[in-house]
């Protein structure tokens, strides 16, 4: 037993050298060819049905064969960080694509990119304001009491507080990837937030008053920060050996296009989402207030579907699974995928059976 | 006499390795450097400069895997023959720290130049100043010692008695004095903004060491994985696979290390400090803007937040005529304030309110069409965030 470096071969590294030159070639030669256009996400046909201030909501177009298995609309509730488009990245990496292809009627939110003069927003803006107002369309457009709203990371967070208040205007409701429990110490990002430090490890008072909007870059940063390494170098060495396949590139800078494509946060939303969120944990204690409205989990009496990654490294299950412990309806169900958080979305194997199991589950209760 | 050859060849091999890898990402900025030549000629200089700091960034990367590489070289016969290999780790392990000793030796020779321009500006007012850049020297010596214990503690300790002893109990209390005459307000801002300014400073020495830290046990780890892995007969195939690995337990050590609220405490100073130093700056820089007569950030803000607050009445209010309209089918509101857009969907959903449970909130709401039909090119006034 040798360690590596003297079992290689002179000439298996010359081969494996040619290889790779080869291969970056033949990726250069790839890379030229590409431009920004060929890398937008968002696939799927869309119309904006409805526009407020910086807020869209897009109705997706069904394939036109397609019949219709459900009367009650969904309505996608996507986070403030990053573009909602990752549910729809690419034709084959679809979402909603798969939702449609179900027969399902789908549309989605788009917070749009916050300006400085948004600086002011507050989640009572987001909530009881933009998703309140696209809830209300829906309903009103298809002349329904209930929609409903699948809400994923941080918008699942948001669908849980607006399903609490507005319990008569939701059917059902689907989380994926949603926080709950923000207390979780084995986890960096909420450490990170301050979940068990506080101020001492980030003010947010201070850095909201220092900046004004939250910068996307930051976000950028701190998710980087969580695995360094891994996201900031070993993912551009492993490029060379997809450059040479076009196909790959393009997922690929697609993915990094959609990393990079951050929104900045309104400042005092960001403020009162980490302090009260992951700082205080309030949720889970019904001590949350959107606009002079306390969020109690026990209203949430509709049927719940749980979807969950069950190698999230930023929202850990613990975190999605603890919903159980604290709300009022009986029909509850919780499923993990065998993925990590983006795996959610771009998983081959998810988007073979994850819109299945929303697209079963919701008819059987429409 | 084999291996010993082999052991040169393999040497050779990672140098041209990371050499080529280099060599390659200098081509492909070079390349791209090319393609944009025509109509960016102006950037070129950028760009160089970009790729320069890839560059170099690449070829420090490549030094740490060469001394890991060198590491594993060097202790794996140990391990064959059962020896102690924590020996050789641990005489690597203090080579990385003694680097790491050069760095804190070159950050608080910084220090030593901060002080120094700070005893300039203040000597003829604060002579026991002095105490600084001599006090800051003789500790240098403790503190290279300090790191070679390879634990952050003792090192955050000595940082924290520089500020206090010769900082905070000397010249921090003048700095956050008040000041006299007509200057007051301005030397009181640029004193104050030079106080959080080295506060920042010493949040960010405690920072650096947590992260030299940090390395050091990644380090450490790495090497015990490659042991461990060899123990089981799992050998590391090629480059990549251990490059891998390295990132792996690298990543590994830096979220166990930062889970814990000692290092949590170290990172949250500086990102408090950097935040506090901003805002000092940008209180400066008002007073600059100010003499300029160019508007001022706060006043923006302020504005900004007067056209939030009117945006969000006058919606509230829409919704309110919208709702009287409702109910009041017969009477004559004008409809062209409620709904001036051409808007298709009903202007209120088709039961009750949007009021949430008990809510006495309520939000107008945008412009609307009918799923089918495409929106307005233009979206009306009361949409926009300039209405």
């Amino acid at each position: 037993m040798l360690p590596f470096l003297l079992q290689i071969h002179l000439e298996e590294s010359s081969h494996e050298s040619a290889q790779l030159t080869h291969k970056l070639v033949k990726g250069m030669e790839n890379l030229s060819q590409l431009r920004e256009e060929d890398i937008e996400v968002g696939a799927t046909p869309r119309e904006v049905v409805y526009q407020e201030d910086k807020v869209k909501l897009y109705r997706f177009k069904s394939p036109v064969d397609q019949k219709k298995t459900a009367n009650t609309p969904i309505l996608m509730v996507y986070a403030l960080v990053n573009r909602p488009f990752m549910v729809d990245l690419q034709e084959d990496r679809s979402l909603v694509a798969n939702l449609l292809k179900l027969g399902l009627d789908i549309y989605l939110i788009d917070w749009g990119y916050p300006g400085r003069g948004d600086r002011w927003l507050t989640l009572d803006d987001y909530i009881n304001g933009y998703l309140n107002n696209c809830v209300d369309f829906i309903r009103a457009s298809h002349q329904l009491d209930k929609v409903n709203l699948l809400g994923i990371c941080q918008g699942g967070t948001f669908s849980l507080c607006y399903s609490s208040l507005y319990p008569d205007k939701v059917n059902n409701l689907v989380v994926m990837v949603a926080p709950v429990d923000f207390h979780q110490p084995e986890t960096l990002l909420n450490m990170r937030g301050g979940c068990t430090l506080g101020a001492e490890a980030i003010d947010v008072d201070l850095m909201v008053d220092a900046l004004g909007n939250i910068p996307g870059d930051f976000l950028n940063l701190e998710f980087l920060m969580l695995k360094p390494q891994q996201l900031g170098i070993q993912k551009y060495l492993d490029v060379p050996d997809l450059m040479d396949s076009p196909e790959k590139l393009l997922n690929f800078l697609r993915m990094e296009k959609w990393i990079f494509d951050s929104p900045d946060q309104a400042g005092e939303t960001y403020r009162q989402f980490m302090k009260d969120f992951y700082q205080g944990n309030k949720l889970i204690k019904n001590q949350v207030k959107i606009g002079d409205q306390q969020v109690n989990l026990l209203n949430l009496t509709m049927p719940i579907l749980n979807l969950y990654a069950e190698k999230d490294h930023l929202v850990p299950p613990a975190s999605s699974l603890a919903l159980a412990k604290y709300i009022g309806t009986q029909d509850y169900t919780a499923k993990g995928f065998p993925v990590g958080h983006i795996g959610m979305y771009v998983s081959g194997k998810v988007q073979r059976d994850l819109p299945p199991v929303i697209a079963d589950w919701l008819r059987k209760r429409d | 006499m084999e291996t010993s050859s082999r052991n040169g060849m393999t040497e050779q091999l990672i140098n041209t390795w990371t050499d080529i890898g280099s060599q390659m990402w200098k081509n492909w900025f070079d390349l791209v450097g090319m393609a944009s030549q025509a109509p960016l000629q102006e950037q070129q200089a950028g760009l160089e400069a970009v790729s320069q700091r890839f560059f170099d960034q690449q070829q420090l990367l490549a030094r740490l895997l060469r001394l890991s590489f060198h590491t594993w070289q060097e202790s794996f016969p140990q391990v064959r023959t059962g020896e102690n290999w924590q020996q050789f780790l641990q005489n690597y392990s203090q080579s990385i720290r003694s680097q790491l000793d050069e760095f804190s030796t070159g950050m608080l020779k910084a220090n030593q130049d901060v002080g120094g321009l700070w005893q300039l500006y203040l000597q003829e007012i604060q002579k026991f100043n002095q105490l600084w850049g001599t006090s800051l020297l003789n500790s240098l010596h403790p503190l290279g010692q300090a790191v070679s214990t390879a634990k952050a503690e003792p090192l955050l300790e000595l940082n924290s008695l520089y500020w206090n002893l010769l900082y905070e109990e000397t010249s921090a209390g003048l700095l956050r004095s008040p000041l006299l005459g007509p200057t007051r307000e301005l030397n009181g801002k640029v004193l104050r903004a030079f106080d959080a300014w080295t506060q920042l400073y010493r949040a960010s020495v405690d920072y650096q060491i947590v992260l030299a830290e940090v390395q050091g046990h990644s380090f450490e780890a790495l090497m015990r994985e490659l042991v461990a892995k060899a123990e089981q007969g799992k050998t590391i195939k090629d480059w990549r696979e251990f490059q891998q690995l390295w990132a792996g337990v690298a990543d590994t050590v830096f979220e166990q290390s930062f889970c814990q609220e000692a290092n949590l405490k170290v990172r949250g100073r500086f990102l408090n400090a950097l935040n506090l130093y901003r805002l000092h700056q940008q209180e400066l820089l008002e007073v600059w803007m100010g003499m300029m007569n160019l508007p001022l950030r706060s006043e923006v803000d302020e504005l900004h937040k007067t056209v939030y607050e009117l945006r969000k009445e006058v919606k509230s209010l829409k919704k309110q005529l919208a709702q009287l309209e409702t109910q009041t089918p017969t009477r004559t509101v004008s409809s062209e304030l409620t709904n001036p857009e051409p808007a298709t969907a009903p202007a209120t959903p088709n039961k009750g309110t949007s009021s949430p449970k008990g809510s006495k909130s309520s939000r107008a709401r945008g412009n609307t069409s009918a799923p089918e039909e495409q929106p307005p090119e233009t979206p009306p006034p009361d949409a926009t965030p300039e209405a």
